[in-house]
């Protein structure tokens, strides 16, 4: 019978708790054990600690890490629920395609002001997620400089790699889309719209892997106290941004059940149909829970806003997520 | 709670980080030895992911040390500051019972 593998149980974990701690554990697994193979239970008690463990050394939970990580954490918490929500916000903008038309004049006053509200948001999240980026640059710029390019190039490789397949595949997309009609577009044409689902999909996948690559520079810089503050002032300023639109979107989807619930089944204008509309839950769904998410952060900067004016920042060891 | 609670990070009596404290209080112990031991003055089996997530924490905090070791399997002591902690909660705990006992017409919650 072959052996079972208990180090492996430890990949769970962070790899500066593992330099410390894992040897011990390892140990202790294999007291409790011995050759036989740890239950499924033992297996996810293990996991679950291992993930808190990453959780405390990015500095998401606990008070053990310094004040600056923890602010620092809840920023990079709402930026990564911000790429969540940019998902959503790709489907609401797909599913909202020309609503204006559909709905009776009287009521298009009120679903195109949830809509502008929405786009306005949008727009001004997006600026306060470049603010933060501009005001980390001249940092990033001196850890490239002093040899930081080695431990960040593999995030950044794959990030260029999985946006240049999203680039390449505008293209055949945009030309196969000028062939169809309005109908054809909009859910009539079976192989159109599986491809456009793969290539959304293949978005959030560009997104979430710059998501992890801001994630890996964050985790090696030192920021300033100004520069700190920034972050995390442009992340209240997303996190509010993503609830007004999370709010203006179920105005929008509720406009449009009451007034022209056929827009939201895709069914001819005036038919009578259901105004629920599962792309509407599955929308409004993951916009709430990036907003909680989002929130969270939001809590752990405020939590830690003061302390951090008083302490001196401190650089975070490497490595913390993604190992 | 009181403010020397929340500063140890110490919550309540079936808490890890006070099982570990009371257990290592009788003296330094492993991983190993810690479970059994916590398993057999408080009944309370905890997990080797649970263990390592308080140990982790209490050393962060001050109230415990590792021990050098020859052997993979590293022993811990309790350190003044850990002591201290402990018998802040463990006042705690005697208070608590105290007024819970009294209120129960316990005759040994009285003194």
């Amino acid at each position: 019978m072959r052996r079972p593998d208990h180090g492996r149980l430890l990949r769970w974990y962070p790899a500066s708790w593992r330099d410390r701690y894992g040897e011990e554990l390892l140990v202790l697994i294999q007291d409790e054990w011995g050759d036989a193979t740890p239950s499924s239970r033992y297996r996810g008690a293990i996991a679950r600690a291992g993930l808190r463990e990453r959780m405390h050394a990015t500095g998401l939970i606990g008070q053990g890490t310094d004040a600056a990580t923890r602010l620092r954490s809840g920023s990079l918490l709402v930026l990564s629920t911000w790429t969540l929500f940019v998902v959503a916000g790709i489907g609401f903008q797909k599913t909202s395609e020309h609503f204006a038309r559909a709905v009776p004049l009287a009521s298009r006053p009120s679903s195109q002001d949830a809509f502008t509200t929405v786009a306005l948001f949008a727009v001004i999240s997006l600026v306060a997620v470049l603010i933060g980026v501009a005001a980390t640059l001249p940092t990033v710029i001196t850890f490239l400089r002093s040899g930081g390019w080695r431990h960040v190039r593999r995030h950044v490789l794959r990030s260029v790699i999985a946006s240049a397949f999203v680039v390449a595949s505008v293209i055949p997309l945009s030309l196969w889309a000028h062939q169809l009609n309005e109908f054809q577009r909009n859910g009539g044409n079976d192989a159109y719209s599986w491809v456009v689902a793969a290539w959304a999909l293949l978005v959030a996948l560009a997104l979430a892997s710059w998501t992890t690559t801001a994630i890996a520079f964050a985790n090696r810089l030192t920021l300033s106290r100004v520069v700190l503050r920034i972050e995390g002032s442009m992340a209240i300023v997303v996190a509010a941004s993503m609830a007004t639109i999370t709010c203006a979107t179920a105005f929008w989807w509720d406009t449009l059940a009451t007034h022209a619930s056929w827009f939201l089944q895709g069914s001819p204008i005036g038919r009578s149909s259901t105004s629920t509309s599962l792309t509407m839950v599955g929308i409004v769904s993951v916009m709430s829970i990036a907003v909680s998410c989002a929130i969270a952060g939001v809590v752990r900067i405020t939590g830690s806003w003061r302390q951090c004016s008083r302490t001196p920042p401190q650089a975070v060891a490497g490595g913390n997520l993604e190992s | 709670m009181t403010s020397h609670a929340d500063s140890s990070g110490l919550r309540r009596a079936n808490d890890p980080p006070v099982l570990i404290l009371t257990s290592l209080a009788g003296g330094a112990k492993h991983g190993h030895a810690l479970l059994k031991d916590i398993e057999s003055f408080a009944g309370v089996r905890l997990g080797a992911g649970a263990l390592y997530g308080a140990i982790t924490r209490l050393e962060e905090r001050g109230l415990i040390e590792a021990l050098e070791s020859s052997d993979r399997r590293r022993p811990y002591q309790i350190t003044s500051a850990g002591t201290s902690a402990l018998a802040g909660v463990m006042a705690e705990m005697r208070d608590l019972a105290a007024i819970g006992a009294t209120r129960l017409k316990l005759s040994w919650g009285a003194s």
